[in-house]
């Protein structure tokens, strides 16, 4: 590999941030090397979950012909979104979950002492393993789903811009939800596990099951809507091509608020002992 | 061995106590287990309509949907990494130089952790009951069996996390481990969808393992799937799984530890 | 132009004052009561390029919470820290290519990876140019014998080991200003005084250092400078070799006799020491002006004449100092 170094003091701080953040990312996945046997277990359990989770679709669609009018393949295309984007979440921003443990241990002292955004240093100090599973078999029911609802292959650059955009949006709020963690002092990020619960056990469906409600709650204030369902609406001509200025606008909208909870959080951190 | 019934009640209140000093941990459980019932009952209520599926009606389903509350939040309220940071650290090393049963130790901790999810338990499934109105159990000898076929839960949540937890000996970390068992246990229980909508090979697949005893056991018998003897017999599988998982426990340790012992940790 | 300034700096903590349990969370959400407490009161400080400082006080005296103040971690309550002229806590990343940080109790590797890509990780982060990084790596391989651990993962480094590394961190930029918190807390002898031999080289060759330590050879070794502060506020600042002609007076000998000691009948033979009963009864201590007689002397004289079974040789603490800097006048 050729080694390249910029040239910090002229380079952009975008670029430097983007550039820590790769070194970083890479760094831990040639480290998985070291105990491929962790890396098995991980990507297997992910995989394990996806693989009953297409078992659940599929009995679920033995005895139905339908979920609040969304066909087998339609489905397919719903979870495996969302389990693109969730994994890539892990794969991408998994040290986030950490922040309540930096926070305890005073561990982002060090971080604000180095040249480069304290959170770009937080995110990239772990890869969940586990969604390596996770995203194979999520492209697999997305591949799938999208060949049996005959959807066109001129829609894959419009596919691609939404699960960009979904992918933002997840890893915003993840990113936002696991920051509470500044001001609830604890080890384990709940609101993290919550975000991902209602990924998992609410958002797998289509909105139109729950009550009017929950669907406006989950598109209009916690936009994951915009990360799932209104995408796969759109990819699935059930909502028209004007709803694709919604999933950029809410991923937007996310990563304002994300950044705002961070810096606040920075600044309400006093480092643990004194 | 000095290991006595005081032993184990002590063990058991410790972690009981422990885990209620965590008062996050209640709220946390209701949000989590309550959202999954919330949107489970909203599937089938949109999937149901008017008929039934495998032999579930509406009514059913929402006495089903909060059995499954109740025991998933006691089945996976278990205090599990205790038990693996306890092997992943070493202390299992100091453990085996004290004058108690490690694997009966473990039981008491783990069935006392479990005894704080109970407020959760109650509490959630009154809410639902007040709101959603289930059915009441066939008969009264129904509903004390199904009371009689969740307190194996206890037994039988620790055993599947024990067994898990054991390999633990051979890897070095817990967390793939931990989510494998629980998406087995999620979807073989009958948690994720109900096994009688199931094909029949992957009913009889599950019927052959232990799990569908936290879900669908105790619901057959609530609803009436079962008759009496059929409840009585269901309930015998449940003991016999809690024996055999329990020898099975004590074989996997033995050589586990002899690996430790004899090539070091 | 000092390279560091500090004006009337202070930093408060706000804690909730509330009732233990359920019940004091409750009323803390209705009534909000907190109680203040100061870390580090109106403090001035001062250094010169090329200047060593030791910042010693007793444990919770503050010292910390102004490393972290200085280092911009924090954000001061009241006064000013300038570094290089710059605010370090609004000027963070401009701030952070000037300065080194290392906090003993903590490591800044990457936890899971190798300590050589936690090196290169940082090289990037600071814009360490290749030759530079080689040569620093070969310079700390050469004084701290990094490179037997180079490819080790970092959590499985010995304290020794994971030590010498975090100061490999800190220092792979070649910062202008260096803070170092206890950089020598839990090692072993012959680890602290490889490391002291590499801080006097860093100051040697003009590294501006800002050191903390319990231990007072660190600071006898490496700095020039002290400043004692004590519950939040500066007690003496002034060279190291004022404060020991003024307060570290004396050391003492322990001595194990074959036979019972007795202090009294000692010091009658040694008038010019002073003696005291120890613990056992075979046990007893002679304290010396350390004015008057080198250790030598007065071990040359004591084996010879009395034949201890053993004995071992004490030095004041710093804790004793800052406890006489008290008892007498506060000089500078």
């Amino acid at each position: 590999m050729a080694e390249t170094t910029i040239d910090i003091r002229t380079a952009s701080p975008v670029r430097h941030a983007a550039e820590v953040y790769r070194r970083s990312l890479v760094a831990h996945l040639r480290s998985i090397v070291e105990y491929p046997a962790d890396f098995w277990v991980m990507a297997s359990s992910g995989a394990l979950w996806q693989i009953l989770q297409f078992a659940f679709i599929a009995i679920l669609f033995a005895n139905v012909s339908a979920v609040a009018g969304w066909g087998y393949h339609e489905m397919l295309l719903l979870i495996g979104f969302l389990t693109l984007t969730g994994g890539t979440t892990a794969m991408l921003c998994d040290g986030v979950w950490s922040i309540g443990s930096m926070v305890i241990k005073g561990e982002i002292d060090y971080r604000i002492t180095r040249p480069a955004p304290v959170i770009v240093q937080v995110a990239s100090t772990h890869v969940g393993m586990q969604a390596f599973g996770e995203v194979t078999l999520g492209a697999a029911m997305f591949v799938y789903g999208w060949i049996g609802a005959g959807l066109s292959p001129a829609l894959i650059p419009v596919a691609l811009l939404l699960l960009a955009c979904g992918l933002v949006i997840e890893m915003a709020l993840m990113t936002a939800m696991c920051a509470v963690n500044f001001w609830v002092k604890g080890t384990a990020s709940i609101f993290g596990f919550i975000l991902v619960d209602l990924q998992e056990n609410v958002m797998r469906f289509p909105l139109g099951i729950y009550p009017a409600a929950v669907r406006v709650v989950a598109t209009f204030v916690v936009p994951l809507g915009f990360a799932s369902f209104v995408p796969v609406q759109i990819l699935t001509s059930r909502l028209s091509a004007w709803w694709l200025i919604g999933p950029p606008v809410a991923a937007a909208a996310t990563v304002a608020a994300a950044a705002l909870v961070v810096r606040a959080g920075l600044r309400s951190y006093d480092s643990a002992g004194h | 061995m000095t290991h006595t019934l005081a032993v184990d009640r002590a063990l058991a209140v410790i972690s009981l106590k422990r885990r209620l000093a965590y008062k996050a941990n209640w709220v946390f459980a209701i949000i989590l287990g309550g959202g999954a019932m919330l949107s489970g009952l909203a599937l089938w209520r949109n999937l149901l309509g008017d008929g039934t599926l495998g032999g579930y009606d509406w009514d059913s389903m929402r006495a089903y949907m909060i059995i499954g509350f109740f025991t998933a939040t006691l089945a996976f309220g278990g205090a599990d990494w205790a038990i693996a940071d306890r092997i992943l650290d070493g202390l299992i090393a100091v453990d085996l130089t004290k004058p108690m049963d490690f694997q009966r130790a473990r039981a008491a901790e783990f069935v006392g952790s479990m005894v704080s999810t109970v407020p959760t338990a109650v509490v959630g499934s009154a809410i639902a009951w007040l709101v959603f109105s289930p059915p009441a159990p066939v008969s009264p000898l129904a509903g004390a069996l199904t009371a009689v076929s969740i307190l194996f839960i206890f037994p039988l949540a620790f055993e599947i996390t024990y067994l898990s937890v054991l390999v633990c000996f051979w890897t070095r970390r817990y967390l793939g481990i931990m989510w494998a068992r629980e998406a087995v246990l999620s979807f073989f229980s009958g948690i994720m969808v109900p096994l009688a909508l199931m094909p029949a090979p992957l009913q009889i697949a599950a019927w052959c393992l232990p799990f569908p005893h936290f879900t669908t056991t105790p619901s057959n018998i609530y609803l009436g799937r079962v008759d009496t003897p059929g409840a009585l017999g269901l309930i015998a599988a449940e003991a016999a799984w809690v024996v055999v998982m329990w020898f099975a426990g004590r074989l996997v340790f033995n050589h586990a530890v002899k690996k430790v012992t004899v090539h070091g940790g | 132009m000092p390279i560091l300034e500090a004006r009337s700096l202070s930093k408060r903590f706000r804690r909730p004052d509330k009732g233990s349990g359920f019940k004091g969370a409750l009323k803390h959400l209705v009534q909000r009561k907190y109680k203040n407490f100061t870390a580090v009161d109106a403090i001035d400080l001062s250094i010169e390029p090329g200047e060593s400082v030791a910042y010693v006080g007793p444990n919770g005296a503050g010292k910390s919470t102004t490393v972290k103040l200085l280092t911009g971690i924090l954000q001061p309550t009241e006064g000013t820290v300038r570094v290089m002229g710059r605010d370090p806590h609004t000027e963070r990343i401009a701030n952070a290519h000037d300065i080194g940080v290392l906090f003993g109790q903590r490591t800044q590797l990457w936890w899971d990876l190798p300590v050589e890509e936690s090196l290169k990780l940082l090289k990037h982060m600071y814009g360490v140019s290749e030759a530079d990084y080689k040569a620093r790596i070969e310079r700390f391989d050469e004084l701290l014998g990094l490179g037997e651990f180079m490819p080790a993962l970092a959590r499985t480094l010995s304290l020794g080991q994971r030590m010498r590394a975090d100061l490999a961190c800190a220092l792979i930029h070649d910062p202008k200003m260096v803070y170092l918190d206890e950089p020598t807390i839990g090692l072993d002898i012959s680890v602290k005084d490889r490391l002291r031999a590499f801080l006097r080289q860093l100051v040697d060759d003009g590294t501006t250092l800002l050191l903390t330590s319990h231990d007072l050879a660190d600071i006898e070794e490496v700095c020039e400078r002290i400043v004692v502060i004590d519950e939040g506020r500066i007690a003496y600042d002034g060279p190291i070799e004022q404060l020991k002609a003024h307060y570290i007076t004396t050391k003492a000998v322990n001595l194990i006799l074959d036979g019972p000691a007795d202090a009294e009948a000692l010091a009658e033979k040694f008038p010019h020491y002073e003696w005291s009963a120890g613990e056992a009864s075979s046990e007893v201590t002679a304290t010396y002006e350390s004015s008057r007689f080198t250790t030598a002397e007065v071990l040359g004289d004591l084996t010879a004449q009395l034949a201890p079974r053993d004995l071992s040789l004490s030095e004041p603490s710093i804790e004793d100092v800052i406890r006489r800097l008290y008892a007498g006048e506060l000089t500078k």
